[in-house]
């Protein structure tokens, strides 16, 4: 790989990424994680504008006055991003957009984290874990974590979500966030969804290319899956075969956007045709405001 | 029979297998684009059939069909034909039939002499082999059907075109015999045989039969008289065909076998008599015997190459191959 | 250097739509890789494409190319086979279309071709001459004979009106003059072909190609002028056309010298002074080239040379699309 390209690469991404984090998603990662870690803190008089949800009416109706509960908010998080390093996304030059993309989400997720104090911890997967590295604070620290992930060469095809799920699973002790990161074409990782979705909160941010969308109406070409090498003859130029595949994708689709809602899992759906800062972006303006 | 050429570029063809294999089955074939389209440990997506697909696997069947046609092509197919090739001049006869109205006489089985003749004549032209045979006519005049020719085929077609009267109402055997004897007079064959074969008596044309006989005697020319006829009055039925008329009648008068046995005698022949359908084919069948030469013979082999309609196919078919996955498929690798 | 099938040569004209839809084939393929693979190196991709694209545009057409040139047989070189014959058998396959009236030969061209003939035959005593008549249609007028008599009759005979379909069909005539050898022969044989050249029908060139796959030299005499006359009409006019003018019969001489350079043989004007004796050289010529070692030259094939290139360049198309370049595809 041409080393003095990556670096480049590797710089513009931490660049961009901490001034879009600076300017925009910091405020907003804090509002959306907020987190579980929110503990009781004490009973006190209720004074006007405090939230009547919070009124504690045991203690109200022993005192005969209004009492609220006030919280302490757990400000410490444990981040830990889940990234597909499979070659469903990485095949190509590494200017490939897929991987352009999951680059970059990597590094806004990971460097909102670092200004919010949070602990930041990777897990790269493929058919195997590729890298691991523990959950630790500090901005020094999230940048050798993005330019380790644009650079990795990862050793295996496949990709297997489940497995990684369920190292981080025993590896978090603690309640954290998890985002997955994937273009999810995998398959078998609901189990360990489940279980991750029940001790944790998650976010799973499904990458999708124009290409997962539809088949552009072109000539015949052999296609070969970069995972299990399997070879198909592509008739673009058939309205059927078009069809059949655009129905593939839409039904995969709905399938994950079920599965993730059945778990109440966060589901984002990133475009690579599209700028990934803006679109997480309005993902977390929307979840704040619910 | 065919045969090969070159037939050793035929092992060519146990290429074909190993290259379909590399080109439609090997995994590391190259012409694939990268495109993940399958989720891992599962199936994926799996491509409808479709017609293009359908016809792609058409033309792939086609090309390897075309490119095996082509390496038979190159192999060089013949077709080996073997011919029975004379090397020795055969005897040349001709047959001098009378064509006179009696011909028609009903004393022989199924019709009259003159088809009983003719029936005789072209069982007796099959059964020769590398003898020029022609055919002379003669009635009230006398003419040459057909020179003494090997061609077999157009002499038959000619005698089976033959009338009766078609040369006028006489039997002028004088005649028939001097233009048989004419046209044998330049052959280089070995022996030169006439087969007059008459059932009257030579009342027309300037040239008496024994003259010519002795003309035909001294060229060395064999002269065979057939006389047919029973004898016995019998009756007679023609259709003249110039006047297109039905002639009936009975017709007594036998040949003149005084004047034929002359004839064959000076002609260095002989004299023979059919007064049946039977003895007919007897006394031809006595001639076939006795006018035989000794023939030597050779086989020729000939081999005609027949590449081209191999290497045509095999074109056609690359040829479809192309046009499916270029123009309909509109392949892009 | 000649071709066997020249006309399949023709066929090459199809190597420009072929690479017209090469080229479409090229600017679609770029297109559908732009979209197809938006993940790669867009330039490297290009460049890729573009080099596997033109070998194997290049190695398919050398394909086609090198198929066609085997398909036309073409041949150089000469080359000895054994064949032990003697005498001659000559096949005079006449033209008697009415066009052979004209008289831009003296006194007509049938008249100045019987002569020939008459003269050719006689300085051949040896030969054995059989006589085809055609025009729509053709017929025998007399079978392979050493009768010279006989054929001296059949000529004296000969006129327009022994073939009663119109037309001129030199395939036909010369099909049934290639049928008049009688099989069994041990002769050379020879095809002396007169006609005006005027073909209205038929393939006289598929004709030519039997003769010349069975070693039958076709001797041509061409009978007319390229000025041409009038043809008479019978009644001491001359036919005329819709509008009144007179109808001029030139003679055309490129079918009859490529038939005859087609079977290995030459083509003479009948107007020719020397057209007798350059008949009778040709057709003793056939016979004495062959006869003095019994072995006869035959030019020798080339197609295994071009078939062979021909799979060398199908295999190499292969080549391109089975090996992986570049890791890529």
């Amino acid at each position: 790989m041409d080393r003095a390209r990556l670096l480049s690469s590797v710089k513009r991404i931490q660049l961009v990424a901490t001034r879009l984090v600076e300017n925009l998603l910091a405020g907003d990662y804090r509002s959306v994680f907020r987190g579980p870690g929110i503990e009781f803190d004490e009973v006190r008089e209720y004074v006007e504008g405090d939230d009547a949800r919070q009124i504690d009416w045991n203690v109200s109706s022993r005192m005969n006055s209004p009492y609220t509960k006030t919280f302490r908010e757990e400000r410490e998080l444990t981040l830990v991003l889940l990234v597909d390093v499979s070659a469903s996304l990485m095949y190509g030059p590494p200017q490939g957009t897929r991987r352009e993309v999951v680059a970059e989400l990597f590094a806004l997720l990971s460097l909102a984290a670092a200004v919010n104090n949070d602990r930041v911890g990777a897990v790269l997967f493929s058919d195997r874990i590729e890298s691991w590295v523990a959950p630790k604070k500090g901005k020094r620290h999230v940048l050798r974590l993005i330019a380790g992930t644009v650079a990795i060469e990862p050793k295996g095809k496949g990709s297997d979500l489940a497995l990684a799920l369920r190292t981080t699973g025993e590896a978090l002790k603690r309640r954290g966030v998890v985002i997955v990161i994937s273009d999810f074409k995998t398959e078998g990782y609901l189990p360990d969804l489940t279980l991750m979705g029940r001790r944790h909160d998650v976010i799973a941010i499904r990458i999708v290319d124009p290409l997962d969308r539809e088949y552009p109406s072109s000539g015949l070409m052999r296609l070969e899956d970069p995972e299990s090498r399997r070879t198909i003859l592509a008739p673009g130029a058939a309205a059927g075969f078009r069809d059949a595949y655009r129905d593939y994708r839409e039904e995969q689709r709905r399938t994950w956007v079920a599965d993730c809602r059945r778990r109440r899992i966060g589901a984002l759906e990133v475009h690579t045709d599209a700028d990934p800062a803006v679109q997480l972006i309005r993902y977390f303006e929307k979840r704040k405001s619910r | 029979m065919w045969v090969f050429d070159l037939p050793a570029m035929l092992l060519l063809l146990f290429l074909i297998p190993p290259a379909v294999y590399a080109r439609h089955f090997w995994r590391g074939r190259g012409g694939k684009l990268v495109f993940p389209f399958s989720n891992w440990g599962g199936r994926g997506f799996s491509p409808p059939s479709t017609v293009v697909t359908f016809l792609v696997g058409l033309g792939a069947v086609a090309f390897w069909v075309g490119v095996s046609f082509s390496i038979v092509a190159l192999a060089g197919p013949q077709r080996v034909t073997r011919e029975q090739v004379y090397i020795t001049r055969g005897i040349d006869i001709l047959i001098a039939l009378d064509q006179s109205p009696t011909m028609a006489a009903k004393d022989f089985q199924p019709t009259n002499r003159f088809e009983a003749a003719r029936e005789v004549i072209s069982d007796f032209v099959i059964s020769r082999e590398n003898d020029p045979i022609g055919l002379v006519g003669f009635g009230m005049e006398a003419s040459l059907r057909v020179p003494p020719t090997l061609d077999y085929p157009h002499l038959l077609s000619v005698l089976d075109s033959m009338k009766i009267m078609e040369l006028g109402d006489g039997t002028a055997i004088g005649m028939g015999l001097a233009v048989a004897a004419l046209h044998l007079s330049q052959s280089t064959a070995p022996r030169r045989v006439v087969i007059l074969i008459t059932d009257g008596v030579n009342n027309a044309g300037e040239i008496l039969p024994e003259t010519a006989a002795q003309a035909a005697g001294s060229m060395g020319i064999q002269v065979y008289v057939i006389g047919i006829g029973s004898g016995a009055p019998v009756e007679i039925e023609v259709t003249d065909p110039d006047s297109g008329q039905t002639l009936r009648g009975t017709v007594e008068d036998g040949f003149d076998e005084e004047l034929l046995r002359t004839v064959a005698a000076a002609g260095d022949g002989a004299f023979f008599y059919a007064g049946t359908n039977g003895a007919l084919g007897a006394v031809f069948e006595a001639i076939d015997t006795v006018e035989r030469v000794e023939q030597r013979s050779l086989l020729r082999v000939q081999q005609q190459p027949r590449f081209q309609v191999f290497l045509f196919i095999g074109l056609c078919c690359v040829f479809l191959d192309f046009v499916i996955r270029r123009i309909l498929a509109r392949e892009v690798l | 250097m000649t071709f066997g099938s020249p006309g399949i040569l023709w066929a090459l004209l199809a190597l420009l739509p072929i690479m017209l839809i090469q080229l479409r084939a090229y600017f679609k393929g770029r297109k559908d890789l732009a979209v197809l693979g938006r993940h790669w190196d867009r330039d490297a991709v290009q460049m890729l494409f573009l080099v596997k694209w033109f070998f194997l545009a290049l190695t398919f057409d050398l394909f086609v190319a090198l198929s066609i040139f085997a398909l036309s047989d073409i041949t150089w070189g000469e080359r000895p086979v054994e064949e032990d014959r003697d005498n001659l058998d000559v096949i005079v396959a006449l033209d008697i279309s009415r066009s052979m009236l004209a008289d831009d030969v003296e006194p007509s061209r049938l008249s100045q071709s019987l002569a020939v003939i008459r003269s050719a035959s006689r300085q051949l005593p040896a030969a054995r001459f059989g006589l085809i008549v055609f025009k729509g249609d053709a017929a025998m007028l007399l079978p392979l004979t050493e009768d010279l008599n006989a054929l001296e009759a059949v000529l004296d005979g000969v006129s327009p009106q022994l073939v009663s379909t119109p037309g001129t069909d030199l395939e036909r005539g010369l099909a049934e003059a290639i049928d008049a050898f009688p099989a069994g022969t041990n002769a050379h044989r020879a095809i002396l072909l007169i006609s005006d050249g005027e073909s209205l029908s038929g393939s006289p060139a598929r004709a030519a190609n039997t003769a010349r796959s069975l070693g039958i030299p076709v001797l041509t005499i061409i009978a007319g002028t390229l000025d041409g006359s009038t043809l008479p009409a019978g009644d001491g006019s001359v036919i005329t056309d819709d509008e009144g003018r007179p109808v001029i019969s030139r003679a055309a001489p490129a079918v009859l010298q490529g038939i005859a350079e087609s079977t290995l043989s030459t083509s003479v004007w009948l107007n020719d002074l020397e057209v007798v004796g350059i008949v009778v050289d040709n057709l003793l010529g056939h016979v004495e080239r062959r006869e003095t070692s019994g072995f006869r030259l035959v030019p020798v094939s080339r197609y295994p040379l071009f078939i062979g290139a021909a799979l060398i360049a199908l295999a190499l198309s292969l080549a391109v699309r089975i090996i992986r370049w570049q890791d890529m595809f």
